[in-house]
């Protein structure tokens, strides 16, 4: 038997409701019919008569209390929706491709077509995906098919791509029962995924591409000019990549004005097969103000919000017996686009050096304070700074082992922001400064105290930032600063979603392109060939649990039958 | 309205199928009209009955000279009194007889007064009617006459039924009447809600000879009534709820015998006819039944 489609709730009202229906019939039951007689006399004096002989009314109408109890426990049965216990004989995995390249209404369809392959097969053989950054069941094995389009109601195209040959795999795993596999709507599938797939399923997997109506629609004869990602990286600097374009009709505006003839702007055409054209457009050294890229491809403008690019002003104030580890601050500084180093501690936003008005300070052991102390900053946001930093990385036992005692990291709320280091930890055998943690402490350190993000960072739609793991993340309309969405991550890694720019807690703003490097060699892989089939025309089949309701409604008419001809009371 | 249609009263074949009936006293009392019913009372009528020595003041026509010639002493003959024979009829009016479609219990129950007043009325008697439910009330004062069937006719199709039965009250109020002894017909189906014994009990406290007249129907006894009901009684309005069983259908017809046997046995110890009428059949060749030959001894 069958329950775990229900939940408790659901199970509950269930009861409730039964126990509502028998209710009625029982009050339906007792409820008299009404005749008028020339006198009650008679039966007044029978029915007295009947009082006085018996202590308890007897067991009245057996059939009718039969009739009533088969309905109510086959009711009850088919609630709780039996099934046969035998392997399927096939795992059916149906993909709906939910990405940018379905519009709504294919989607659409393409919702009602894989509704109507899962009413053809079995409930326990198949499932039914949505595929976008990442695969969403809409349909799990066991799951009746009016969920599907409950659940399907609200969905739209996300503004993704398909990642249909990243999640596949995980998908459909490994068994011995054969696979079969259909594919709803023109997504691709790279040829490497398919042997991949049937590698792991011992090659029984059957490939069908289903168009639905779809298949009424003339196909593309060949990619038409197609922006597939468009996005801002001032980290990589890549802007966008165009399938199906020719070079010459792409053009690129800065706040209006073009920018395509600046030298910084390069454009990699590249051809692979299956693919005509695949233009990758990069902009090396963007502008440091804010402003608006316009993308236009053979008239179609797409447009994006350039954030703008800010230096921190950084002095290094060290001693002389400190040279080494100045050096080693500047190299991390250097090689941080965002942050530049000036000479004067004036004209500074933020100071380092073993001085004790700077900002980052080495101060000497003391008894009782931290290793590394984090001033101005509270309890709460603790855990993420160690993160940030790099400190979670840190080998603390053996740098404990070195020094000799404990290495902590602690906080105090009160005062402005100060970062100090015990100058134990790059003295002797500790030696921090050789450390791959240490770059990663100094940077961040710098843009903490000078509260701002890190340089923007390039991020892919459905590619996990683990360090935003507990963060709360608000995605920011494009070209508008305000908040539309807020994603609390529960300290899983952010997974983005959808193109555009957010914004973590601490402030950090990162862009969120379509494009990946998986994304663009996919463009460059061979497509994998897929049988185009028609919807299976399968009716749906009827379940014990549809047998026994039907049971249920013959007993049902059967009784209004005999009631209605007075066979039953 | 709760009342007959004129036309089932006035109907000619109706009236016409009343020509061959009539009732016939054994005796009736003293001090009534010249009629056609035998009467205790010696006087000038056609049957001879007896012989009484002549007194003065006699009627000489009445002195037979051939016993005088015989005997040489004056008798007188004495021939019997042919006087009337009263009818009081007590029609149940009660809203039990028209709660029906068509109404045939009503219908029943004025076309059977209807046929034994003109009965009577062609025999000269006087004939009463005594329509009662609740209460009794006097609808014709005894009269004779034959040309008044059509005029009482019309009077009865006036009754409205309404009203519970209350048969002892009404006849405890016309035993009070003190009318002059004679037949006292009883149209009625006998429901009254003080039971059999009641009815009997003041049935047997009148002077008058009885006819009592039960309208009845078949389902009265065998109702097809199956399932869960609501039975309301047509005359009071009070329910009972009953899930009709076997059993119980049985223990009610045993009731409604028991009530039957009453009235049948008082009918036979008073010496009273007791008269079944199935109101969804032809009534006057129910009749005919009981007025065997086409006299009604009462």
């Amino acid at each position: 038997m069958n329950l775990t489609n229900l939940s408790p709730l659901g199970l509950l009202l269930g009861a409730l409701a039964l126990a509502g229906v028998t209710f009625a019939l029982q009050i339906l039951r007792v409820r008299h019919r009404e005749q008028r007689v020339v006198t009650t006399m008679f039966w007044r004096q029978a029915l007295q008569e009947e009082r006085v002989r018996v202590f308890r009314e007897r067991f009245r109408h057996p059939l009718a209390w039969l009739l009533i109890t088969a309905i109510a426990v086959l009711s009850w049965f088919a609630y709780a929706r039996p099934s046969i216990d035998r392997e399927p004989d096939m795992d059916v995995v149906v993909l709906v491709d939910g990405s940018a390249q379905s519009s709504v209404d294919e989607l659409e369809q393409d919702l009602a077509t894989a509704a109507g392959i899962a009413r053809g097969l079995r409930n326990d053989e198949r499932r039914v995906f949505v595929l976008s950054s990442s695969a969403r069941c809409l349909l799990d094995s066991g799951e009746p098919v009016a969920l599907l389009e409950e659940r399907a109601e609200a969905l739209g195209p996300a503004s993704t791509h398909n990642t249909i040959d990243r999640v596949l795999p995980g998908l459909v795993g490994t068994g011995d029962r054969p696979l079969r596999v259909y594919l709803v709507g023109r997504q691709d599938l790279r040829s490497d995924t398919v042997e991949t797939v049937q590698a792991a399923r011992g090659g029984e997997v059957e490939w069908f591409r289903v168009l639905g109506k779809r298949g009424d629609e003339p196909a593309d004869p060949a990619p038409s000019a197609e922006v597939l990602g468009f996005g801002v990286d001032p980290t990589f600097g890549v802007l966008a990549t165009l399938r199906g374009v020719e070079a010459s009709s792409v053009q690129l505006f800065f706040d209006g004005q073009e920018v395509l003839e600046d030298p910084a702007v390069r454009s990699v055409s590249v051809t692979a097969e299956g693919v005509e054209s695949l233009l990758e457009l990069s902009w090396s050294s963007p502008s440091a103000e804010p402003g608006e890229l316009e993308l236009s491809v053979a008239g179609v403008t797409t447009r994006a919000t350039w954030p703008g690019q800010t230096t921190t002003n950084v002095a290094l104030q060290f001693g002389a017996s400190s040279s080494a580890i100045r050096a080693a601050f500047r190299q991390v500084i250097e090689s941080d686009a965002t942050l530049s180093i000036v000479a004067e501690a004036a004209s500074a936003d933020v100071t380092v050096g073993d001085d004790a008005q700077a900002d980052l300070r080495l101060v000497a052991s003391e008894g009782g304070r931290s290793t590394f102390h984090f001033q101005g900053l509270g309890p709460a946001q603790l855990q993420r700074i160690v993160t940030r930093t790099g400190l979670s990385d840190l080998d603390a036992d053996a740098l404990a082992t070195t020094l000799g005692r404990p290495v902590t990291v602690g906080s105090e709320e009160v005062g402005p922001r100060q970062v100090s280091i015990d100058r134990a930890v790059f003295d002797g055998d500790a030696r921090l400064l050789e450390s791959r943690v240490f770059p990663v402490l100094a940077r961040e350190s710098v843009h903490w105290l000078a509260n701002r993000s890190s340089a923007p960072r390039r991020a892919a739609v459905g590619v996990p930032i683990d360090d935003l793991a507990g963060s709360s993340i608000a995605r920011l309309d494009r070209g508008a600063s305000d908040e539309i969405t807020r994603i609390e991550t529960l300290g899983l890694p952010f997974v983005p979603s959808a193109s555009g720019r957010h914004r973590a807690l601490e402030g950090q703003e990162f862009e969120v392109s379509l494009q990946t490097s998986a994304f663009v060699s996919a463009g460059l892989a061979t497509t994998a060939e897929i049988e185009v089939v028609d919807p299976p025309t399968q009716g749906p089949t009827l379940g014990l649990d549809r047998w026994l309701l039907l049971i249920v409604l013959t007993l049902g008419v059967f009784e209004w039958v005999s009631v209605r001809r007075g066979r039953m009371p | 309205m709760n009342r007959v249609s004129v036309e089932h009263l006035t109907d000619p074949a109706f009236l016409a199928s009343l020509q061959p009936l009539r009732i016939v006293a054994r005796r009736v009392v003293r001090g009534g009209r010249h009629a056609e019913h035998l009467s205790r009372q010696r006087g000038s009528g056609l049957e001879f009955a007896d012989y009484r020595a002549y007194t003065p003041g006699d009627d000489l026509r009445a002195i037979d000279w051939n016993i005088y010639r015989r005997l040489g002493r004056v008798f007188v003959r004495l021939f019997e009194e042919q006087q009337d024979l009263p009818l009081y009829v007590l029609p149940d009016v009660s809203s039990s007889l028209h709660f029906e479609p068509d109404s045939p219990r009503a219908r029943a129950c004025l076309q059977t007064t209807l046929a034994i007043a003109s009965v009577s009325l062609n025999q000269h008697d006087r004939v009463g009617i005594f329509p009662f439910a609740e209460e009794l009330r006097v609808h014709e004062a005894p009269t004779s006459g034959k040309n008044r069937v059509l005029p009482i006719a019309r009077r009865l199709a006036e009754v409205e039924f309404k009203d519970q039965t209350d048969l002892c009250s009404a006849l405890r109020r016309f035993g009070a009447m003190n009318l002059r002894q004679g037949l006292c017909v009883v149209v009625s189906d006998f429901f009254d809600q003080k039971g059999a014994d009641a009815i009997v009990e003041q049935l047997g406290q009148l002077r008058h000879r009885l006819l009592l007249v039960q309208l009845f129907r078949k389902e009265d006894r065998d109702p097809d009534l199956q399932g869960d009901l609501r039975l309301v009684d047509s005359e009071t309005g009070e329910a009972e709820n009953v899930s009709v069983t076997p059993e119980l259908l049985q223990r009610m017809q045993t009731a409604y015998d028991q009530h039957q046997q009453a009235l049948v046995d008082f009918a036979r110890t008073r010496s009273a006819g007791f008269l079944r009428i199935d109101v969804d059949q032809p009534i006057v060749p129910q009749l005919a039944q009981v007025f065997e030959e086409g006299a009604l001894q009462v």
